[in-house]
């Protein structure tokens, strides 16, 4: 997954994130509990800007998102970011752009008990499912 | 005329629900290797063709390692076959590697029984990789120890939601004669 924003908001992340950008947090309910997500920030900044910050609340930690930066880490935990900030009376530069990879185990893919991915679809257009009664040893 | 119908179907009594995140057949291939693509493949076959003839009258034997030997892929100009498999003594599993010709003559057997047996080791050791995991994980509602003990038993167990079973249903089938 990438997350590419063009414009540096002054309004968080928020707005363009939605649910995942909220300041107060969020957990990726999704990921499998063994499986760990890796975020890489290569963003396109101007020197003078602040990165934006990734925060792990449980930990109480952030990590500042320079560009080329990975953080590993569980999304079960609750976690979020902020954007990045032009200079002050700076108007944000077009060409300034946040992106961030993420890549994370989903437990549809790494434990399908109960959420399958489809193995491939038929020829009448629906998804071919294992389900747990077919893939459980 | 009204005739009864009756079908079994194999299906526990799980919910599964289907998830956007892409189809393994189309897709998987941006994050695995091709040979690791093919063999995860070939094993959803397998599962899938053990599915269907457990439905049969007749006990079926499926060959695991022939099965997946009638597989490959061309990489770097070879032809790359999914892994043997040979169960240990302790149910441990060892693979042997792809290879242009494989010969699996001296090699046992590798049934469905065995597959299966080694697999439930497999989901054993992943089950308690998922409890050491998250016991480090700050989160609002944990999974308890017992919700970890009960997937355990989910898997060692030859019933529950996870197992296939056949339920009889009888149908009404309408045919009009005229």
């Amino acid at each position: 997954m990438a997350n590419l924003l063009t414009l540096i908001s002054d309004k968080g992340l928020e707005s363009s994130m939605g649910f995942f950008g909220q300041a107060k947090g969020h957990t990726d309910e999704g990921d499998d509990e063994a499986g760990l997500t890796c975020m890489i920030s290569n963003s396109r900044l101007p020197n003078n800007y602040e990165c934006g910050r990734f925060h792990l609340f449980g930990a109480g930690m952030y990590v500042i998102l320079k560009p080329k930066t990975a953080s590993i880490f569980s999304g079960l935990g609750k976690h979020g970011g902020t954007p990045a900030i032009a200079p002050k009376g700076v108007s944000p530069s077009k060409d300034a752009v946040r992106l961030m990879i993420v890549l994370y185990g989903p437990k549809a893919a790494l434990s399908p008990d109960g959420t399958s991915m489809p193995l491939a679809s038929l020829p009448n257009g629906t998804p071919l499912v294992l389900g747990p009664e077919i893939t459980n040893p | 005329m009204v005739l009864p119908l009756t079908i079994i179907i194999f299906s526990g009594q799980h919910q599964n629900t289907i998830t956007g995140h892409g189809v393994w057949s189309h897709d998987a291939h941006v994050v695995m290797q091709d040979v690791s693509h093919i063999k995860l493949i070939t094993m959803s076959l397998l599962q899938t063709c053990s599915y269907i003839t457990n439905q049969m009258h007749t006990p079926v034997t499926i060959d695991v390692n022939k099965f997946m030997e009638s597989f490959s892929i061309k990489a770097d100009g070879r032809n790359v076959h999914p892994p043997s498999w040979n169960a240990g003594e302790d149910d441990s599993v060892t693979f042997y590697p792809t290879a242009d010709v494989i010969s699996l003559s001296p090699l046992k057997p590798f049934t469905m029984e065995d597959y299966s047996r080694c697999r439930r080791v497999e989901a054993i050791r992943w089950i308690n990789l998922q409890e050491k995991r998250a016991s480090i994980i700050p989160r609002l509602k944990p999974v308890t120890p017992e919700e970890y003990q009960e997937r355990r038993d989910a898997v060692n167990s030859n019933s529950g939601p996870l197992r296939r079973k056949g339920i009889k249903v009888q149908l009404l089938w309408l045919n009009h004669h005229y």
